[in-house]
């Protein structure tokens, strides 16, 4: 079954995990940041026209679309993840 | 081949055991790399069912004039990332199901090695060695008119699969070009060449393996050069790659085929067991060999078991048996999801199939280029691309399993579904 509607409202009394990795783009070191928020992650790292956003239930999916505007592919994004916590 | 050839196969599609059901394996292995990912509910729901199925029953004339009523079957399991890839397989005991098994590890394997196909699969449920050349030619063309509209360059394009050949995407290829009014090249890869088929087409599912088990061997410390090697299966992909592999270095010490199998620890010649098949139809017996037999070769010290049979063929109950370091799927599926944490504990490192075997629908990709451009490219440029592409594939592969500390078939479905969950989600929702 597919969920379909309006989602159910994230429980934003919960505490969030965030996890920073270190990640080498063109040589130099950045961090990536990922929180997660009930279901869902934001994935976001600084670029010098400011920080990007990626969203998705999936922690790897997110860092992917954080991280495509400065050109890293899917594959790239995963393996800069690594493994999450399990949710608390 | 000649007409009155029975067609040769991609894998040797002569089963050595009962399969074990192929789309459990698929649907497992799926479910495993969606939770790995932490793929949502939407994305999941969408992946695990095929797009669109197509079952067709038609009537063919035999020679002995009889009419007997075929079944066939197409399955697109996804197109979010292009038209629908994959082969048509001729063979008893195609099913539905298995069908459908088959079109998802299309769609991860396209996705996988970023040839911009979705996924799909065909099958006529025949044994094609009991049929004439006349025969096979009709059920081929009814078959290829049945799915009018259904396969075309931009829609759906086959390719040859187990107990089809490149004649067979001959007659398709005529077949869809009748129906049309000019000639369509791109509308199966796998074609003769000159009919626009693609250069190191025949050898392109043997040669990725060989590239990719060369670079798991790598990995463990071991050059291709001065492995020992042992190969189930002499069809297409298991000749293919024993043969590269001979002709790099490896020292191929046993191959088994239907018929039986052959061993010498010093080593075999591909070429003579090749010479022998076609002269009895089976390996077995080749001159300066020992017999052996499938569960033998699965147990030999080797440092690299080639599966190119049929898939289900190393499972739970003889996963503890295997004592190679590096096993390389050149068939779908040969290793069953219960077999490959037995496997991971006993130190063997698995060359996962829709990275092992992917030389295939990589080349098919190129022959759709070179159809599209009407360009026919050299056979050092197909190989120098696909060692390019295959490659590419395997290092992503290697990169994430060694970040998340998971095995290469993990990794490969995580970031292959990833890929296609990505482009489904980029595209939307229509309407």
């Amino acid at each position: 079954v597919i969920e379909t509607g309006t989602p159910p409202a994230t429980d934003l009394t919960s505490r969030p995990t965030v996890e920073e990795r270190r990640v080498i783009i063109a040589g130099e070191v950045r961090t990536l940041r990922l929180l997660r928020i009930g279901e869902r992650w934001l994935a976001s790292i600084d670029t010098e026209h400011g920080p990007t956003l990626g969203a998705d239930h999936s922690p790897y999916l997110a860092a992917a679309r954080a991280l495509e505007p400065i050109g890293i592919g899917l594959a790239e994004a995963m393996a800069m993840v690594g493994p999450v916590r399990p949710a608390r | 081949m000649t007409l009155t050839e029975p067609p040769r196969t991609g894998a040797d599609d002569r089963a050595v055991r009962p399969r074990q059901d192929a789309l459990t394996s698929a649907l497992t292995q799926f479910d495993h790399a969606a939770d790995h990912l932490g793929l949502g509910p939407e994305s999941h729901a969408i992946l695990r069912v095929p797009k669109r199925e197509w079952t067709v029953n038609f009537p063919v004339p035999m020679d002995d004039g009889r009419v007997e009523v075929v079944t066939g079957y197409r399955v697109q399991h996804n197109v979010a990332r292009g038209p629908a890839k994959g082969g048509i397989r001729f063979h008893p005991a195609t099913d539905l199901d298995e069908v459908r098994a088959l079109a998802m590890w299309m769609t991860w394997k396209c996705a996988l090695v970023d040839v911009p196909f979705g996924g799909a699969k065909g099958g006529v449920t025949i044994d094609p060695r009991a049929l004439s050349a006349d025969e096979l030619q009709r059920v081929t063309r009814r078959f290829a008119t049945e799915l009018q509209g259904v396969i075309g360059p931009d829609t759906d394009i086959p390719a040859p699969d187990v107990g089809t050949n490149a004649q067979t995407m001959a007659w398709i290829m005529d077949t869809v070009s009748m129906h049309a009014g000019y000639t369509v090249p791109g509308v199966v890869t796998g074609k003769p060449i000159s009919l626009g088929g693609s250069a190191g087409r025949a050898d392109a599912t043997g040669m990725g393996v060989m590239f990719t088990a060369a670079r798991a061997l790598a990995e463990a410390g071991r050059p291709l050069d001065g492995a020992t090697v042992a190969v189930q299966g002499f069809g297409n992909v298991g000749e293919a790659a024993a043969r590269l592999i001979h002709e790099h270095g490896g020292k191929l010490v046993a191959v088994t085929d239907v018929g039986g199998g052959v061993a010498n620890p010093a080593g075999l010649d591909p070429a003579r067991l090749k010479a022998h098949l076609a002269e009895t139809g089976s390996i077995a017996g080749a001159p300066g060999t020992d017999p052996i037999d499938n569960e033998a070769l699965l147990g030999l010290d080797v440092d690299l078991l080639v599966l190119a049979a049929l898939e289900g063929q190393v499972t739970a109950a003889n996963a503890d048996r295997v004592r190679a370091r590096v096993i390389a799927e050149g068939a779908n599926g040969p290793v069953t999801p219960d077999a490959d944490p037995i496997l991971a504990e006993r130190g063997v490192t698995t060359v996962p199939d829709i990275l092992c075997n992917a030389g295939g629908v990589i080349v098919s990709y190129f022959e759709w280029v070179q159809n599209l451009q009407s360009w026919a490219w050299p056979a050092a440029q197909i190989e120098d691309r696909l060692e390019q592409v295959i490659g590419r594939a395997y290092d992503a592969v290697a990169r994430l399993r060694r970040a998340d500390g998971i095995d290469s078939r993990l990794a490969a479905h995580a970031i292959a579904i990833g890929r296609v969950a990505e482009a489904q989600r980029i595209r939307g929702r229509y309407p």
